[in-house]
């Protein structure tokens, strides 16, 4: 504004305003001259030094003169440290209009941003699922845990066609780094020394082989990695390839190198280790990342249906062992009823769920139900229809037998073929009852009892046996006071006259005459005859219908007790008696 | 961000590389000296408020400076020419490598570094000599990489020099 022409005749008319010669007419000539001008000076003047004046005019041209200067970046960067700090007070003081403002381009671009990682989270779950079912996944595994990589990363790298890992913006001379880009999840090395080294190797190998300066591309190839080199007039671009790019991303690599010369052009020229200015390079260089994997892209539908089947499989495989174990289970139960005497397994089945097993079985046979337990079937799992039948092999037969028989302790049961034999003793009336129903048994063909005695015909032989009665010295008259073993007699005489032996022999009773030792045998011999006959007598008086008797006069032969002396000949004074079956069995 | 290549050149043992090892973050092994004839190293300095990237191009050195690739000196901002002061003979190959890398590149900040100072008693170079090339307005440091002495002190002033220059 002080360079301003307007400006200049200002000091020159106060000067000569101050001047002791000036007369009247030329003050008049002057005013005439010059006197609007100066008013208008003043005028001018005034509206300079006052403020609101000299805002309202500057803004009826500040559009325009914006409107003319937008072409230029001194303007922008004249107000931008102002803009930069008006936005920050805005925001301190009240950030919701910018925020307000703001939202319509942020949302999107969120959003954006989200889809984004989300689309690249479920394209590598995709891939990894894909190949989380396979043998091939199997061998994967195997190899990640030798080598102590990650699925993942194993996935990545055996279904990976290429990758544009790094990207290296390098100036061409000094082998400097103006932009290093790395893609996700690849680990970031030192661009600076990278890209130092590379410059390096590539001069060592150009120098070494004697190539051209200008030969356009080049690439270092190691296993699984290859270095893509674009070179331009100035810079560099690096691409580190994992796998194998296409002959076409080279195109990719030369555009983008074409577009950073082109836009870049005077920054690459006169670089000299500063990259200010050239970071927006890095958004036309980051174009070049790309990625392709083997077996993912329009197979997409293929995961699901694999995952689907390997379900299905899945699903089986655990049906076939549930299966193949409830057989098992159920092959082991059959085997150990069919072990079972007495159970004859007839048909098996399956009705409802539940295994039907229908048969035969005997009564005395265990429950087959009770057979379950340790099999691995619950009780719920097996149905048993079972019809009763009775075996016949030996072991039933005779559990049959004893059950039916009843035999008291002192009888032993044999089974010989189907011969049922008992021997021992036993009552009477056990004897005929075994012998009426033995035979009924089924499985009893015959019954054998020779061998057992009865217990009541032992008895009354004993019994018989113990009976004597005594008799006065030298006399057939007994010795008073024997009525109640005379009582006894007619009572075992009474049983043996209503009976045979066991063996259906008539049963004859020796009447037994006996003297003291004293005596000559001729006198005492027909003494013990007349005793045995007067015996017999008594007991002829009696009518037995069957007892037949049998007397015989044994004189001192056959003392009861030997010695001498009052007392002992009194005890041999006597008559005995023994019980014999005569005649053939029935 | 402000990069700046910097070749460190110098005649066969003078200890570039052991100058460097403690100083700067090293990514590659040695071995590619032997192979490719250089090793790519890194240093960071700060320049007032400014970080300076200083990747350093320690190239394999050889008696016989016609071997050396001048390509790997294409676009260095400055050199450190390293000298050992306990062989004379290392010193001319200094001059002459700078003469040749100034004939490729043109001039650019440089300092000479005269190296295995604290090998005092076998020390050969000629004083009046390294006068007559400060003289010259030559920069000439002492350092000892054994000691680490000056060494952070001599990449900073290099990278001082290249980023006002």
């Amino acid at each position: 504004m002080t360079d301003s022409p307007a400006e200049q005749p200002l000091p020159e008319a106060s000067s000569e305003g101050n001047s002791p010669t000036a007369d009247d007419g030329l003050e008049e000539l002057r005013q005439l001259v010059v006197g609007p001008v100066r008013e208008q000076i003043q005028a001018l003047s005034e509206s300079l030094e006052d403020p609101g004046r000299q805002a309202r005019s500057v803004s009826r041209v500040l559009p325009e003169a914006i409107a003319l200067r937008s072409r230029d970046a001194a303007l922008s960067e004249a107000i931008a440290p102002s803009v930069e700090k008006s936005i920050g007070t805005l925001v301190r003081r009240n950030p919701k209009p910018i925020a307000d403002a703001l939202f319509p381009v942020m949302g999107p671009a969120i959003r954006k941003a989200i889809a984004h990682a989300l689309a690249s989270m479920v394209e590598s779950l995709n891939r990894t699922l894909e190949h989380s079912l396979s043998f091939k996944a199997l061998r994967w595994r195997i190899e990640g845990w030798r080598t102590g990589k990650s699925f993942s990363e194993v996935v990545l790298v055996h279904t990976l066609l290429y990758r544009v890992e790094q990207l290296f913006l390098i100036h061409r001379d000094s082998g400097l780094v103006i932009h290093h880009l790395t893609a996700p999840s690849v680990a970031a090395l030192d661009a600076d020394m990278v890209s130092g080294m590379l410059t390096a190797i590539r001069d060592f190998a150009r120098d070494s082989f004697r190539v051209g300066e200008d030969e356009s591309y080049e690439a270092l190839k190691l296993t699984g990695l290859d270095v893509w080199i674009e070179q331009g007039p100035h810079a560099i671009l690096a691409a580190v390839v994992r796998g194998h790019a296409p002959a076409e991303f080279r195109h990719v690599l030369e555009s983008a190198v074409e577009s950073v010369h082109l836009q870049f052009a005077e920054g690459l020229e006169k670089f000299d280790g500063d990259t200010r200015g050239l970071e927006p390079a890095g958004a036309i260089i980051e174009g070049c990342f790309e990625a392709r994997y083997a077996e993912s892209t329009g197979r997409s539908s293929l995961p699901g249906a694999r995952l689907f089947f390997a379900a299905i499989a899945a699903g089986l495989l655990i049906a076939g062992f549930f299966w193949i174990r409830d057989r098992v289970r159920w092959n082991r139960y059959l085997e150990r009823i069919r072990a079972e005497p007495g159970i004859v397994v007839v048909s098996t089945g399956k009705e409802g769920g539940q295994h039907v097993v229908t048969g035969l079985r005997d009564p005395l046979a265990s429950d087959p139900a009770s057979l379950i337990q340790g099999t691995g079937l619950a009780a719920d799992d097996v149905r048993g229809r079972w019809e009763l039948y009775q075996a016949l092999n030996p072991t039933f037969v005779r559990r049959r037998a004893e059950k039916l028989l009843r035999p008291p302790a002192s009888v032993k049961l044999g089974l010989d073929g189907r011969t049922l034999s008992v021997a021992g003793v036993a009552p009477d009336v056990w004897i005929a009852d075994s012998r009426k129903v033995a035979i009924l048994l089924p499985g009893v063909e015959a019954y054998q009892d020779r061998d057992l005695e009865s217990a009541d015909w032992l008895d009354l032989k004993a019994g018989v046996d113990s009976l004597s009665v005594r008799f006065v010295k030298g006399s057939t008259h007994p010795v008073p006071g024997q009525q109640a073993t005379l009582e006894k007699i007619f009572e075992y005489a009474r049983r043996l006259d209503e009976r045979t032996d066991p063996r259906g022999r008539q049963v004859l009773l020796h009447i037994f005459g006996h003297t003291d030792s004293e005596g000559s045998p001729d006198r005492n011999l027909p003494l013990s005859r007349a005793r045995a006959e007067w015996m017999r007598d008594l007991l002829a008086a009696r009518n037995y219908r069957h007892l037949q008797t049998a007397t015989e006069g044994l004189g001192s032969s056959s003392p009861l007790t030997s010695g001498t002396g009052e007392e002992i000949n009194q005890l041999n004074r006597r008559v005995s008696f023994r019980v014999e079956a005569v005649g053939t069995p029935r | 961000m402000i990069q700046k290549k910097v070749c460190m050149l110098g005649g066969f043992a003078v200890g570039k590389t052991s100058l460097v090892a403690r100083f700067v973050h090293s990514m590659f092994s040695d071995k590619y000296l032997t192979t490719v004839g250089v090793k790519i190293d890194k240093k960071i300095v700060k320049v007032g408020e400014t970080d300076v990237t200083l990747v350093l191009w320690d190239i394999y050195g050889q008696d016989d400076f016609q071997k050396v690739r001048m390509s790997y000196l294409k676009g260095s901002s400055g050199y450190l020419l390293v000298v050992d002061g306990t062989r004379k003979a290392t010193l001319d190959m200094a001059r002459d490598l700078l003469a040749a890398a100034e004939q490729e590149m043109g001039k650019v900040p440089f300092i000479l570094v005269l190296n295995k100072s604290d090998l005092t008693e076998s020390w050969e170079l000629d004083e009046a000599e390294l006068g007559r090339l400060e003289a010259e307005g030559w920069r000439l440091v002492r350092t000892s990489a054994k000691t680490g002495a000056a060494v952070e002190e001599t990449f900073l002033e290099l990278a001082r020099r290249m980023v006002s220059s």
